[in-house]
């Protein structure tokens, strides 16, 4: 999967787990919260990575 | 309306089975084996397959796709990036729409309205091939002409025995006037009777004890849609006063509310008990059933329609995925027995024999009970008159045995029912004097006993 492609997934999943937020239970909180950070860590290394590459 | 969800990403399918949730009864899995098993065990409407499940070159969801069109269900395909080759193939393999999960969460509530608003109605040729099998043609006929009368916002009341299908009927009848809307289906012996008016109408928080929030109830659920009560009968009398003006005037108001809700359904009722005997019991009020009964179906039982018992064996052995044979001698055998418990009991017995056996059907594989032959009144008359029964008769006179029998009949029903005065009546088929009598002779041999 290329760079663009893996941030898309992401920001996908992060727009997605807004929406769950805004609609859940608390109960489901939680865990959309852990999704959001992974999702987050994972944009997070791949602007790292890339600015390694430059 | 029916639909599968087959994403293998956790958040992805929560969140599209949340939104599906809103549309129609929702199954979600993560692969193609689960797919698959679903899909074979279960019917779907409409089905949203991402097509890289767990590995982006594997496409798994391509054979999914294979598959749901195999069994006449509409799908749309989700991808992770657009491949104008895989696209291509998902649309020569008869997906119907495609987006890409970039557009998830902006088109997912489009693509879903936009699909239920061009969901074709079925034909009556097709749901009865897929859903209903009858050669029954005065049946047939019946059901045609009740989605005619469904069609002028007639009420259709469904009437037979228990085990004949009514429930599938009534989404046929829904299936064929109002495929946009929703089915809320609902047997009214399952609720609580303390707790139907709630179920029915909704509440508003704080309006009783356990009222923690506000609750749509059945009527609201079923706006723009189709509401089929199963059990007519058993509905108390302050209800039906109350659903016969919700019917009439099309508004209502929720259980502690104090604004009333429009609301626009159409509305199925089933019973298998005797209805006039209930309006003659007093359980069923006259302007009430005649504003349910519309239209009247009735139908049959199987005993009255033998030549329904091979084609539901085949419908039943072609939807599993193991195979069976009959052997003539066995489908004499099930061609001759009373089947009490119709089309529900047929079922039970295919779907036992398919777990339990492969190959050819025996005589011997059958269960002993179709094994005795038809049933017979005069067969039920010997039963009650034993030799010990005729002896009691002897000893203690008719009158004696005849109590003793309500009595035993009555314990065994509270037994099972416990304090449920219209379940109990209903099923013993006694008035509500009746059972007061009973319960308190109960009462009265407890405190001597």
């Amino acid at each position: 999967m290329d760079k663009t492609h893996q941030i898309n997934n992401s920001l996908t999943k992060i727009k997605v787990i807004y929406d769950l937020l805004r609609n859940s239970d608390e109960e489901d909180n939680e865990e959309c919260i852990k999704h959001l950070e992974s999702e987050l860590e994972k944009i997070k290394s791949i602007f790292h990575s890339l600015r390694c590459n430059s | 309306m029916r639909i599968l969800c087959v994403e293998d990403d956790l958040i992805l399918r929560k969140f599209i089975t949340k939104k599906c949730q809103q549309f129609g009864e929702t199954q979600a899995c993560r692969d193609l084996k689960a797919a698959l098993t679903i899909i074979e065990d279960h019917q779907f409407d409409f089905a949203l397959i991402d097509l890289n499940l767990n590995d982006e070159d594997k496409l798994d969801g391509l054979n999914v796709l294979k598959e749901c069109v195999k069994k006449n269900i509409k799908c749309a395909v989700l991808t992770g990036h657009e491949d104008k080759n895989i696209i291509e193939q998902a649309f020569k393999l008869g997906t119907q729409q495609y987006f890409t999960k970039v557009e998830l969460s902006e088109n997912i509530d489009f693509l879903l309205k936009s699909f239920l608003k061009n969901k074709k109605k079925p034909t009556t040729k097709t749901l009865f091939s897929q859903k209903y099998i009858t050669r029954h043609e005065p049946l047939i006929r019946s059901i045609e002409f009740a989605v005619e009368q469904s069609q002028l916002n007639k009420t259709i009341l469904l009437t037979g025995p228990t085990g004949v299908g009514k429930t599938t009927v009534a989404k046929i009848i829904h299936d064929m006037t109002n495929t946009n809307g929703p089915f809320i289906a609902k047997n009214l012996n399952e609720i609580n009777e303390n707790l139907i008016e709630s179920e029915l109408f909704g509440h508003i928080k704080g309006s009783f004890t356990g009222a923690t929030q506000d609750k749509d109830g059945l009527l609201k659920m079923a706006d723009g849609g189709t509401l089929f009560l199963d059990e007519i009968a058993s509905l108390p009398l302050s209800i039906q006063k109350k659903l016969l003006k919700v019917i009439e005037e099309k508004e209502f108001t929720p259980v502690g509310g104090t604004k009333p809700l429009k609301v626009d359904f159409q509305l199925i009722s089933a019973t298998c008990e005797d209805i006039e005997k209930n309006i003659e019991q007093g359980n069923l009020r006259v302007d009430f059933y005649f504003r349910i009964k519309g239209y009247e179906v009735t139908i049959p039982p199987l005993k009255e329609r033998i030549h329904d018992i091979v084609p539901l064996i085949d419908f039943f052995i072609a939807n599993s995925s193991k195979k069976i044979f009959l052997t003539n001698e066995v489908l004499n055998i099930l061609h001759e027995y009373s089947w009490p418990g119709n089309i529900r009991e047929l079922k039970n017995i295919i779907q036992s024999l398919i777990l339990t056996h492969s190959g050819a059907i025996q005589v011997s594989d059958l269960p002993q009970a179709l094994l005795k032959g038809p049933h017979s009144s005069s067969d039920e008359i010997e039963s009650f008159l034993s030799p010990k029964n005729l002896s009691y008769i002897k000893q203690h006179g008719l009158p004696d045995l005849i109590k003793k029998i309500e009595q035993e009949a009555f314990h065994h029903a509270q037994k099972e029912y416990g304090e449920r005065i219209n379940k109990i009546s209903r099923e013993l088929r006694i008035s509500k004097s009746v059972y007061y009598r009973l319960a308190s002779l109960s009462k009265d041999e407890t405190s001597h006993g």
